[in-house]
């Protein structure tokens, strides 16, 4: 999988490797199982500093999305959850998106062909939690 | 006669050097064209081809004045700091005339680049292919390659110690075998720690030409590495041998044959990546570019990309690595070209000034 970063993004770095490895996962780029570089190499690659690095894996391991072995490294493992926090979560970042759409002038059907466009272009491999 | 003649020799081997560099910027390498990264369609733009076709005759008229400008090596026969002092001159004057020449039309071609809009990409993208960087650690060549060389080094310095003519000759070239093996380990740590590469879209690709590239270079190291440490050997062994009756004549013959060596050691391992970067690009439905023209300074010869963490990048125009001053290690190595670049030049004007009589010896 290709992770592609910008420096001058208002969006922190680890918050974007952190989205690029979700999306990764969504559209199977990043099998389940598949192992990830070190912290290290990562870091190296990437010319940040392992910190940043490690910040964005304990929030992915936090987040289900990959798992830690101490001798392996870490590796893939897409348990999505759709748990009540979860669904909260979703429903903040919605109603604000939706709230400042509005106000952009954009009425409901166009959010949702908008939605509906963006979710088929990703391509996602996993849909309902489901491989 | 003999080093008046080796002198000259030296001054035509730097223009050759030089001209085949510039000539390697008149040919695409891949997509970049004199530096600069053009999309492959406008290569045969006839814009490019006529600051192309300018530019061979610029750098080709500097050729042939700095040919002339050797000459006066002949006037200085006998003067062997002289000649060293002015050769020295000339090398600057004519590397930094060159750089200007080529930086001038490489920002010709860059302008034009700009006012036609041919971007590649952007700089601001940093591009990392996950399973690449995974297994980059599986690309150099291992670093057990350094045992034999170092085993070679520790000899030559036995040798020194069991000699009955230890002179103060040998202590020089045995501790110079030692640093030169160290710096050559931190060139194989610096290849095999760099950061890999994005070519193209295909996992497979990208991960052939990071292992080809940090294979190749590591190897190059550990031979470098041996080889330098067998012409420490042979010298010493040769030297205490001889009791250093011959002993300039040793060391220039040796050191000959080491750098004819090292020559083909450093094409064959520039050609064999370049050969399957070509190849492999052929077999890519997209390539991957990063368009960091404008971290090239000094007529195309030095990188200053803050954003890049490598110490040693490919050159876009010659053979072979340049330094990312932009980086710790590149800063480095830049201060340590520099301050033995201004030891050599101390000891030349000391010497030729001692030989024209215009200084004494402080002791």
């Amino acid at each position: 999988m290709i992770i592609k970063l910008d420096t001058t993004s208002a969006t922190p770095i680890y918050v974007q490797l952190r989205n690029q490895i979700v999306m990764g996962i969504g559209r199977g780029e990043l099998k389940i199982g598949e192992g990830l570089p070190t912290v290290r190499q990562m870091a190296e690659d990437i010319g940040i500093n392992t910190m940043t690095v490690n910040k964005t894996y304990a929030i992915l391991k936090q987040e289900g999305y990959i798992e830690i072995d101490r001798r392996h490294g870490a590796k893939v493992s897409p348990k999505v959850d759709l748990s009540g926090r979860f669904r909260e979560k979703v429903e903040i970042e919605l109603t604000l998106l939706i709230a400042e759409s509005s106000l952009k002038g954009m009425n409901r059907d166009d959010f949702m062909k908008v939605c509906a466009d963006v979710y088929s272009k990703l391509n996602l491999s996993y849909s309902g939690g489901t491989a | 006669m003999i080093l008046t003649i080796s002198f000259m020799f030296a001054a035509l081997i730097i223009i050759v050097a030089i001209y085949s560099t510039n000539r390697t910027g008149e040919k695409p390498n891949g997509n970049i064209l004199l530096g600069v990264a053009l999309p492959r369609h406008v290569l045969k733009n006839s814009a490019v081809i006529n600051i192309i076709s300018k530019y061979r005759e610029a750098h080709s008229l500097l050729a042939l004045i700095f040919l002339i400008l050797t000459s006066p090596i002949l006037f200085f026969s006998g003067y062997a700091s002289a000649i060293l002092l002015y050769l020295a001159v000339w090398i600057i004057v004519y590397i930094w005339l060159n750089q200007k020449l080529v930086g001038k039309y490489f920002m010709r071609l860059y302008s034009l680049k700009k006012e036609n809009e041919w971007w590649m990409g952007t700089q601001r993208i940093i591009s990392v292919d996950t399973e690449v960087s995974r297994l980059k650690g599986t690309f150099p060549v291992s670093k057990k390659w350094f045992i034999p060389p170092l085993i070679i080094t520790v000899a030559s310095i036995m040798i020194i110690l069991f000699s009955d003519n230890r002179e103060m000759l040998f202590w020089p070239i045995a501790i110079n075998g030692l640093i030169l093996l160290f710096l050559f380990f931190m060139i194989y740590f610096i290849y095999s720690k760099s950061r890999t590469v994005v070519y193209s879209d295909s996992t497979e690709v990208n991960t052939e030409l990071n292992r080809v590239f940090k294979r190749e270079w590591t190897k190059c190291c550990v031979i470098i590495a041996f080889l330098q440490s067998c012409y420490f050997l042979a010298l010493t062994f040769l030297l205490a041998a001889d009791n250093t009756k011959n002993a300039e004549i040793i060391i220039t013959a040796i050191s000959f044959t080491y750098c004819i060596i090292l020559i083909p050691v450093t094409f064959c391992a520039h050609n064999r990546i370049r050969g399957v970067r070509n190849r492999m690009r052929g077999l890519v439905n997209k390539e991957v570019y990063e368009d960091d023209d404008l971290c090239w300074a000094f007529g195309v010869m030095i990188y200053n990309n803050p954003k890049d963490s490598r110490t040693f990048v490919e050159k876009r125009m010659g053979h072979g690595m340049t330094m990312n001053i932009a980086s710790a290690g590149g800063k480095a190595f830049a201060v340590i070209i520099v301050l033995a670049f201004a030891v050599l030049m101390g000891f030349a004007v000391y010497n030729a000034l001692l030989e024209l009589g215009l200084v004494f010896h402080f002791i």
